[in-house]
């Protein structure tokens, strides 16, 4: 019999939605078909529970090798401007009148002026959004040209106590329009501004703005498609919404199927809570960045997320040029940053802190030097990306740049970071504009109370890969619970001492078998076989240790992975004590 | 601020988004030690907590050459955020704080972050902005 007849709960991290991450196995269970009407989903059999409780803190890598986010069209219809949520100001909408810039469609309106120049503001808004002081929202919308006279087209947003404005819109003649846009086809142009909100208030947002005494005449036209308001200094990909706002990405309760920088080796990624304390992640013009020998511009390049959002710091001197921030919480903490540093021809890749030491990387990502703290390699995101990390044991003020660079190159940076109370640098955290942090839940999975059918006879074996070996992620791994939560057996996780091993709860947690040495970062299979009498634990294709006699029968109902940071690519159980040759099968890489 | 808030705001979400204070980082952790630990400290209730401290009232402010001219001024009180799942612990409630949405940290719920405006403006009526029409371009 083959060991997938013999399984009774087998999960790959293949499918999944909020909340839950679908079993291969118990047999019917899987994700809901193209239809959506679950034909064939055995309904009575529960999937693996799942949760997060952040959305906008946590990010992946997807199997394009790109970050992701979470993302949310703030806008209430978006795309549907005859609703009572947009207020028209001296112009009509005649709907789908036009192929939309997205996807083809005959959906995107036409916008016609009703009054002629002078004396009349002529827009559409949204109105009682709520903007949040100090953070950074951008605003997009396609446009097209029509008849309108275009010069002094705008788009605008008003937080409650200051009007934030885009550079001009020339629809009439893109190559020469101030406003920042993304070219599209037919016509079509995409436009956007951000800014960071002066007021915690209701405001609006203008989609499109002729102020009082601006120029266009009554009868001319544009098109408009796809308004957007989102966190952030660019605008992500169009996200439509009806009554409620759009939604895509990371969201809330949805398992991390993370991915290498190749798009290969998907594996849930679990991780403990943890916070970046950096305010403005992504937006280094922002004044709470103090700088330091360098320039610094938003949107210079594409990130490692994919879209053009990496800020471009320049050197002015041949000394240590970087991006500071003084009064950070960094306690025993880690701080890190992704840069590009092909287009340099000189100097090192410097992270530091003032009081502490600092970490030097070559151009290359290999580590130059390091003092007052840790630091390794500097990791690959491809596409020329380096995510660079030093571990420091105090400090407060944080610094990334060049050290030693040639005045007058430049680097892309992207996505900067300090977790505190952390010994290696977790998954990116975005951060735009909340001063005090921002704190990512952490990840837990668990079956339903008795979804392992009970008993003491069972066969369970994971694959996973711990992500760092450090004392904040010891203990249980993985757990086999009563149905009323009672810890049976754990994979217990040591540190510093780089290993992990099976411990019979039941029994004052006395070791079963022996212990398998791992290393951070690599996968490796673990195999708990109990026939109700004896215990055996497998590692990676061989029995370790000795057999263990059971002193308190166990009752396997439950399987929990609970706040540690680790990856898995498979779990198998059976309620079958499998035989020495299957767990050394079984747990082969 | 009232002390204690009507407990059917609590529980309308599966995570709730709070703010508290206490006097200092040692009550704040007893506070956080009853929700329940393990023989090895982990924590064994679901909430996320994160122990803010003595946040910054007022930033320092620098030269062009990055030197301190002023330092920063701190809050008196520890502030604790939590975001709780499913239940709230009641006994909180003395210590709640309702700044503006959504004060200085959050934990990157969107929905829970709405759900903490909602209900702040709920409870004080008087603190719901109000848009000002006289607009000057």
């Amino acid at each position: 019999m083959a060991l997938i007849d013999k399984a009774s709960l087998l999960m790959v991290p293949s499918t999944y939605e909020a909340g839950k991450l679908y079993n291969v196995l118990p047999s019917g269970n899987r994700a809901p078909d193209s239809t959506d009407q679950n034909s064939g989903y055995d309904q009575t059999r529960a999937d693996f529970d799942f949760d997060r409780g952040s959305n906008a803190a946590a990010t992946r890598v997807n199997a394009d090798g790109l970050i992701e986010k979470y993302r949310e069209n703030k806008l209430l219809y978006s795309q549907d401007y005859t609703q009572s949520n947009w207020n028209k100001t001296n112009c009509t909408i005649t709907s789908n009148y036009i192929a939309n810039p997205v996807d083809g469609s005959i959906n995107a309106p036409n916008i016609t002026i009703d009054q002629t120049a002078g004396s009349y503001e002529k827009t559409m808004t949204q109105q009682n959004l709520n903007f949040v002081s100090g953070n950074v929202y951008c605003v997009s919308v396609w446009m097209k040209a029509g008849s309108v006279s275009s010069d002094t087209l705008r788009i605008l947003a008003y937080d409650g106590g200051q009007v934030h404005s885009s550079s001009y819109i020339y629809l009439d003649d893109i190559e020469n329009t101030p406003c920042k846009y993304e070219a599209g086809d037919n016509g079509w142009n995409r436009f956007y501004f951000y800014f960071k909100a002066s007021n915690t208030a209701a405001g609006y947002i203008y989609i499109f703005n002729y102020a009082y005494g601006q120029v266009t005449n009554a009868g001319t036209n544009l098109y408009l498609y796809g308004a957007q308001w989102e966190l952030g200094t660019y605008p992500t990909d169009y996200l439509d919404s009806t009554s409620v706002t759009g939604k895509a990405g990371v969201l809330v309760d949805l398992p991390r199927i993370n991915y290498d920088a190749n798009g290969e080796n998907g594996a849930l990624l679990l991780e403990p809570s943890r916070a970046n304390n950096i305010a403005y992640s992504e937006n280094i013009t922002n004044s709470w960045w103090l700088k330091s020998n360098v320039t610094a511009l938003d949107n210079q390049g594409i990130s490692p997320e994919g879209l053009n959002n990496a800020g471009e710091i320049t050197l002015t001197s041949t000394g240590g040029a970087v991006l500071y921030k003084t009064s950070l919480i960094i306690g025993d903490g880690v701080l890190s940053f992704f840069a590009k540093p092909g287009t340099l021809s000189g100097g090192r890749i410097r992270v530091s802190v003032d009081g502490i030491g600092a970490a030097y990387w070559n151009l290359d990502g290999t580590i130059s030097s390091v003092s007052g703290g840790t630091a390794e390699a500097a990791e690959n995101y491809g596409n020329g990306w380096f995510r660079y990390s030093y571990n420091v044991p105090s400090g407060s003020v944080a610094n990334y740049g060049v050290q030693g660079g040639i005045i007058g190159e430049s680097m892309l940076v992207y996505g900067m970071q300090v977790e505190p109370n952390a010994t290696y640098p977790s998954s990116y955290i975005p951060n735009h504009g909340e001063s005090g942090g921002v704190t990512r839940a952490a990840d837990l999975m668990y079956t339903g109370p008795t979804d392992l059918g009970g008993g003491s006879v069972g066969t369970l074996m994971v694959e996973i890969e711990r992500i760092a070996i450090d004392t904040a992620n010891t203990g249980a791994g993985v757990q086999l619970l009563t149905s009323s939560d009672n810890e049976e057996i754990r994979l217990h996780f040591d540190a510093p001492s780089s290993q992990v091993r099976w411990r019979d709860a039941n029994n004052g947690y006395a070791q079963i078998g022996a212990a398998l040495s791992v290393t951070a970062g690599e996968f490796f299979k673990m195999c708990l076989v109990s026939d109700g009498t004896t215990a055996k634990s497998f590692g990676n294709g061989a029995q370790l240790g000795s057999d263990y006699s059971i002193v308190t029968a166990f009752d396997f109902d439950k399987l929990s992975l609970p706040q540690k940071a680790y990856k898995v690519k498979q779990i198998y159980f059976s309620n079958q004590a499998l035989t020495d040759a299957e767990c050394a099968t079984l747990t082969t890489l | 601020m009232p002390s204690a808030q009507p407990l059917q705001l609590y529980k309308a979400m599966k995570y709730t988004f709070r703010k508290y204070e206490f006097t200092d980082a040692a009550s704040a952790q007893s506070a956080i030690d009853a929700l329940g630990v393990d023989e090895e400290g982990n924590a064994t209730h679901r909430h996320t907590i994160a122990m803010l401290g003595h946040i910054v009232t007022t930033a320092a402010t620098y030269d062009d050459d990055g030197e301190e001219l002023t330092p920063a001024v701190l809050a008196d009180n520890y502030s604790v955020d939590v975001l709780w799942r499913d239940e709230i612990a009641e006994d909180w409630a003395t210590n709640i704080v309702w700044p503006d949405p959504v004060g200085v940290h959050s934990f990157g719920n969107s929905e829970a972050n709405a759900e903490y405006t909602a209900t702040l403006y709920a409870l004080f009526p008087d603190r719901v902005p109000v848009i000002d029409n006289d607009l000057n371009d």
